[in-house]
């Protein structure tokens, strides 16, 4: 990258060949409305989940460590509130998803976020074991 | 308790070893002693043997798909790890480094066998099966995007093409009409997965440190400080400084 290049340049050129095949697919006849739909549910299910994760930490430093009790108890409160937000929102089922339950919903998506993460975690050990194309016998 | 009573079922049998592998990944990532890290380890490999055994255990749950998916990714997984400890632990001049290579190229042909194979559960196709190989072509494409831009061009270019030859290429070499559709809903649906985790995940993170940073200052004076005689705050300086040491160093057992 050369100099003066910024992060959102980079950012939109490594986009523009994804969005160059997605708009190919559309005009296959590929159907996005379930997409915005799945990026809502994604969005509030793992924010839900990262701020339970971080209370989850808190909570152990704290009883572990004698650490402050505000930082988890704080953590803990945003937490209710959070699942409190997904559970009025997913409360009556989504018809694109197909699910009618927000327990349903939260764990189907729990399933799918975990998906990503494996599917993630499998290409960063193929990269990081990579020895480089002029690997030779010692 | 009265699902503990009970029958085992998802509850017990899936959902219970998920939570035990997230509470023992927490402890296993975070500065503890060394036993309960070995512990912790013991119940995260203990969880996963229970999820990936949950399309047994539980053949009529939904959720026993994503067991399957694990399931069938032991074998790849085993041998990419295998490279990377190899790697990572500098024995490459034991095994040599094609040894390294050839873990590679066979897992990554087991994946494209798996693929050929077109795993099914419950009389369909896997669902969490369909978005993984979904989501990794899409991840593996993006790596390669954003790798383009630090290449010369025709470097760029080349990695450009191949990651639109990942995507849109096994969008049409699927075996019928309808599992090449499939493909294509599925990657929208990765995009949709990926696009929005992203968001919520660095939202969260976001509030974290802003919780963080708000109540952190509560705690910045410390009571006592003015009762300590010169002798007790250089031993003080002294253990903190130990402290930081031990971090800064990755060093071993932390003193009880």
């Amino acid at each position: 990258m050369s100099e003066g290049q910024s992060l959102h340049g980079l950012a939109l050129r490594s986009l523009l060949p994804l969005a160059f095949i997605l708009s190919i697919w559309v005009w296959m006849g590929t159907s996005m409305h379930a997409a915005l739909d799945i990026l809502l549910v994604t969005f509030i299910v793992s924010f839900v989940l990262t701020i339970g994760w971080a209370s989850m930490c808190s909570w152990w430093f704290c009883l572990s460590r004698r650490a402050a009790v505000n930082v988890p108890l704080a953590l803990s409160l945003v937490l209710g509130i959070g699942v409190l937000i997904a559970t009025i929102v997913f409360d009556e089922g989504w018809e694109s998803l197909q699910l009618n339950s927000a327990v349903a919903i939260i764990l189907r998506s729990t399933l799918q976020i975990l998906t990503m993460a494996v599917s993630l975690a499998f290409i960063l050990a193929l990269v990081l074991s990579d020895v480089g194309p002029n690997a030779e016998e010692e | 308790m009265g699902l503990l009573a009970a029958q085992p079922g998802a509850f017990d049998l899936f959902w219970l070893p998920l939570a035990a592998t997230a509470i023992g990944t927490m402890i296993l990532t975070t500065r503890n002693p060394r036993q309960a890290k070995l512990t912790a380890g013991a119940i995260v490999l203990i969880g996963l043997g229970f999820i990936a055994l949950s399309p047994l255990t539980l053949p009529d749950s939904p959720s026993s798909a994503f067991g399957q998916l694990l399931l069938l990714l032991v074998g790849p997984l085993s041998l990419v790890l295998l490279a990377l400890w190899i790697k990572l632990e500098d024995r490459g001049d034991v095994f040599g480094k094609r040894f390294i290579m050839s873990m590679q190229m066979m897992a990554s042909l087991w994946l494209v066998m798996l693929w050929v194979s077109q795993p099914e559960f419950g009389g369909t196709g896997n669902y969490f099966w369909e978005l993984w190989w979904s989501t990794t072509l899409l991840i593996s494409a993006l790596f390669l995007f954003i790798a383009a831009n630090f290449e010369q061009r025709n470097a760029s270019l080349l990695y450009i093409a191949l990651g639109v030859a990942l995507i849109f290429g096994f969008s049409l070499i699927e075996i019928s009409a309808q599992q090449a559709e499939g493909f294509r809903d599925s990657t929208v649906e990765a995009v949709a997965i990926l696009f929005g985790s992203l968001l919520g995940i660095g939202s969260a993170i976001v509030c974290w440190f802003v919780i963080v940073q708000r109540l952190h200052p509560d705690e910045s004076e410390f009571p006592l400080a003015e009762q300590l005689s010169d002798d007790e705050r250089r031993e003080l300086k002294a253990k903190l400084a130990a402290d930081l040491d031990w971090i800064a160093g990755k060093g071993g057992e932390v003193d009880e």
